[in-house]
């Protein structure tokens, strides 16, 4: 006999479904808890955000401030913590009213099609013809609006990739045997929409919330960044970044904490998100 | 050993092969020990249902294992061991020596590419410089040996060709380099029956011009047997009965060749029953202690559930693993006195009652002139009680025709009756659109996509349940289960959890829950394996029986339409050409593309030969 031959496929692919929590997503998952524990209880936090002492000006961080600062003398972590309610309320919400927009219009395009998709399609594609941020950057700067109207007005644009993204899934179910048994037997197409199409959607919707939520807690906090969000003299991670820049070498925590904050939390949003993706399309597999 | 298949003359020597891969974590095998044997101009077929791992076989020979998978053994081609064989080395002895034809002529061909670049792609300019004309010189060469003249399919996309011109295509690129083994999976199971024909006496052609060897991995036992010389049959990773096409067909040997030939409806008589081969193929993982087939078996006994049993020789080239192979041999004979069902015994139809009701119904899609032209014009009727067949092939609008009956979509033109209700008519009422779904239900082809993967079987049966009229028989998920043959636990199951013939039955039950007194079945069976295919055809009959059910049944295989129909309707491009009763169409027809259709069976291959050539016999 000839010499024996092992042939392998490469080790590539992770198994599907691995049993309980990976660590990296329970530590995302934690990290996301933090700032949604200073939204509840900002009185967790030490001492007054916002009181100025001109004398402790621009201090490094120490036992009585633990981050130190700012040039206003302001203490930073407690800035931090108060915060945090703007970092999430806004991305929370923007991301919200978008996914669940964007599933009814996903709904009607891809399910109904004729007109109304036409009608909607065409709404989108103008939309997307359009950079979010510059319109929230311009509509914010002239209305003079603040905050909400930015979150609004960024809302109303994420929509097209979202509607995009649910219209082409709603529409390649749609035209599957099971919807049609359910249609042969009489089923309201109300009905068929919500206890068909959207549970089959529902890992899509998942994904998209916390994509949205993601790019929702850049957005925002560019547009204070930028002076455009919350009005000045509010606690706000963007605008913290924007007015402690200039002293950095002064006090370096007070602007690489609010920068940092941002990025764990976009970060932590998408592990956690990717994660639920996974779990709940592989449990809706066909095969 | 017969000269047939010595080691000698063996252009492919298989041996000892095994292959793992994982499942939930833990190494399972997934073929055991094959042994293979492929002489230089032969044809041999590797045949098993889904499961049988015929397909990771063939594919462990040409280094095409999916990720996570692993192959020992040995394998020779043309004396050459190609474990010494660098990674390179076998690399391009698969593209020149070992060609493949995969299943799927829509993802086999790449989209973007025009067929002529596609198989210019496959001519290798190893030691020779090919000039751009020389090669394209070359691939119109090619498309002429697989039949394809014209030479402007070399400047066409795939998606502008028929399936049957891409088998073509991709069989013309495989056979470029001019291999001297071709592995074909599954080459025809996507194709019209007409056009499986071709492709099958194409192989056959190829192999006789170029001296070229054959592997053919097929679930069609008639396929197989209709084109190989040889034919191996794998059941749950090993192979249990290998010989002569002639040996096997004729006096199979082993209890599960014998029952796959009894499950496979015959083509010329009705039969009372199909052979109901009970279970399913054992998941790798999941095998059996000893014999793998014996949790199936008739002829099991304690002695079959101890040990493994060998491959041993029972006649020359005819080899059988099982223990009881001598002694069981004279109650292993095919269709040994076949109960033939006399017309007397076909059910009557009521045919005062029409349930379904059609005249010169058409279908357009698109307006103007880009309107294609779904149904022409169709006239059938189905009356209370009776099975009605719809043959025809793809394209020939026969799914079209049973959505409009079942309201899915409506008619252009014409008059569609379906429980007296006219779809043709402008708007219909609600108590209209009732009429309707209560008298026809229909079966989708697909067992994958045919239930809501999100919905627990009890959740899809008793969405169904809620629908039905109030003033017929309210019946629950269990009942619809049991009329279906299925455990009252499988109302807790996710489809997932479910082979595709238990999905072809909830989604029968599904449709049963309205009481309908029709039920299109478009397809159902086709998706499934020979054995599981006997299950519901079977059941089918009980439920007719039982429940005084009408079918509509939509199919391109001849062999169901006998078993399962009275009368029949043949369509070709929207048109009816022939109708009658079953057994007058199939044994006389008179239209000439039913003659053709009947002709392309490949059953009838095996009898009257593709072509023309001698068999060897043992």
């Amino acid at each position: 006999m000839s010499t024996s031959l092992t042939l392998t496929g490469w080790r590539t692919r992770r198994p599907r479904r691995r049993p309980g929590i990976p660590v990296g997503v329970l530590i995302a998952a934690v990290l996301l808890l933090v700032p949604i524990v200073c939204v509840l209880f900002p009185s967790l936090g030490p001492g007054n955000a916002t009181r100025i002492v001109a004398s402790d000006a621009l201090l490094t961080p120490s036992a009585e401030h633990w981050l130190g600062t700012d040039s206003l003398g302001r203490d930073v972590f407690a800035r931090m913590v108060h915060g945090a309610s703007s970092a999430l309320l806004g991305p929370l919400l923007l991301a919200s009213v978008t996914v669940a927009i964007s599933t009814v219009l996903a709904l009607i395009a891809g399910y109904y099609r004729g007109w109304a998709d036409g009608v909607i399609s065409r709404f989108v594609d103008v939309l997307y013809s359009v950079p979010p941020l510059v319109v929230a950057v311009v509509l914010v700067g002239v209305l003079g609006g603040g905050f909400w109207l930015g979150v609004a007005v960024l809302t109303v644009f994420n929509l097209p990739h979202n509607v995009r993204v649910l219209r082409a899934a709603v529409e390649e179910q749609a035209q599957l045997p099971y919807i049609e048994a359910a249609k042969t037997l009489g089923t309201k197409s109300i009905r068929i929409l919500w206890r068909h199409l959207v549970p089959v959607i529902s890992p899509l919707i998942v994904a998209s919330f916390f994509l949205r939520f993601t790019y929702g807690i850049v957005d925002l906090s560019a547009l204070s960044f930028l002076g455009l969000g919350v009005p000045p003299g509010s606690t706000d991670w963007g605008r913290m970044l924007a007015e402690n820049r200039v002293t950095m070498l002064q006090n370096f925590w007070a602007t690489a904490a609010p920068g940092l904050a941002l990025i764990v939390m976009a970060v932590s949003a998408n592990i956690v998100g990717d994660w639920l993706y996974n779990r709940y399309e592989a449990a809706g597999r066909a095969r | 050993m017969t000269s047939l298949d010595t080691t000698e003359s063996a252009v492919l020597d298989v041996a000892a092969l095994s292959i793992r891969g994982r499942r939930a974590g833990a190494e399972v095998g997934i073929v055991d020990n094959v042994a293979l044997r492929v002489a230089s101009g032969e044809a041999i077929a590797v045949v098993g249902e889904s499961g049988s791992g015929k397909s990771l076989t063939v594919r462990a020979l040409l280094d095409l294992l999916p990720p996570g998978v692993t192959a020992a053994g040995s394998i020779r081609f043309d004396h050459r061991s190609l474990g010494k064989l660098t990674a390179r080395e076998r690399h391009r002895l698969r593209g020149c020596q070992l060609a493949f034809v995969m299943q799927d002529p829509f993802t086999m061909l790449n989209p973007l590419q025009r067929c002529g670049e596609q198989i210019m792609a496959a001519l290798r300019a190893r030691d020779r410089r090919l000039t751009r004309k020389l090669c394209r010189a070359q691939a119109v060469a090619r498309l002429e040996e697989v039949g394809i003249s014209d030479p402007a399919v070399a400047d066409r996309y795939p998606f502008e060709l028929s399936g049957g011109m891409r088998q073509r295509v991709a069989i013309a690129a495989a056979i470029a380099e001019r291999p001297r083994v071709l592995v074909a999976d599954e080459p025809t199971t996507a194709l019209d029956v007409t056009t499986q024909r071709e492709i099958l006496s194409l192989l056959d052609r190829l192999r006789r011009d170029h001296g070229l060897s054959l592997v053919l991995i097929t679930h069609d036992l008639d396929v197989a047997f209709s084109v190989c010389d040889r034919v191996y049959v794998m059941y749950a990773g090993t192979v249990v009965e290998s010989g002569p096409t002639a040996a096997v067909a004729d006096r199979p040997r082993h209890p599960y060749t014998f029952s796959l030939i009894q499950a496979k409806p015959p083509l010329d008589v009705r039969v009372d029953r199909l052979l109901n081969l009970p279970g399913g193929v054992p998941s790798p993982g999941n095998w059996p202690e000893g014999c793998r087939f014996a949790p199936r078996c008739r002829w099991a006994t304690d002695e079959c559930t101890h040990e493994h049993p060998a491959l041993n020789d029972v006649a020359p080239a005819h080899q059988v693993r099982c223990v009881r192979a001598g002694e069981i041999e004279h109650e292993l004979v095919p269709r040994a006195a076949p109960t033939v069902i006399g017309s007397d015994r076909l059910a009557r139809a009521d045919e005062t009652e029409a349930l379904v009701h059609v005249r010169a119904a058409r279908k357009t899609f698109g307006t103007g002139r880009r309107a294609k032209v779904a149904v022409e014009s169709a006239d059938i009727d189905v009356f209370a009680g009776e099975s009605v067949g719809l043959v025809g092939e793809s394209g020939s609008g026969k799914t079209t025709l049973a959505r409009m009956i079942v309201g899915l979509t409506r008619p252009t033109s014409g008059e569609v009756r379906v429980g007296g209700v006219d779809l043709g008519q402008g708007k219909l009422s609600r108590a209209d659109w009732s009429m309707v779904r209560s008298t026809a239900q229909m079966a989708f082809q697909d067992p994958y996509s045919t239930l809501n993967l999100r919905l627990s079987v009890g959740d899809t049966l008793n969405e169904a349940i809620r629908l039905a009229p109030k003033d017929t028989v309210r019946r629950d998920p269990a009942e619809l289960l049991d009329l279906v043959g299925l455990p009252t636990s499988y109302q807790q199951r996710r489809p997932t959890q479910l082979s595709g013939g238990e999905r072809q039955r909830v989604a029968i039950a599904r449709a049963l829950a309205r009481n309908p007194r029709l039920i299109v079945c478009d397809e159902i069976v086709s998706a499934l394996d020979v054995s599981v295919q006997a299950h519901v055809l079977n059941l089918l009959a009980d439920l007719r029986r039982d429940l005084g059910l009408s079918y509509l049944f939509i199919t391109h295989d001849l062999a169901v339409v006998r078993q399962v129909t009275e009368r029949v309707y043949v369509l070709m491009d929207g048109r009816i050409v022939e109708q009658g009763s079953t057994p007058a169409v199939l044994d006389d027809p008179r239209d000439s593309y039913t003659k053709q259709l009947i002709r392309s069976v490949p059953a009838h291959h095996r009898r009257d030969g593709l072509v023309d050539r001698s068999r060897r016999t043992p």
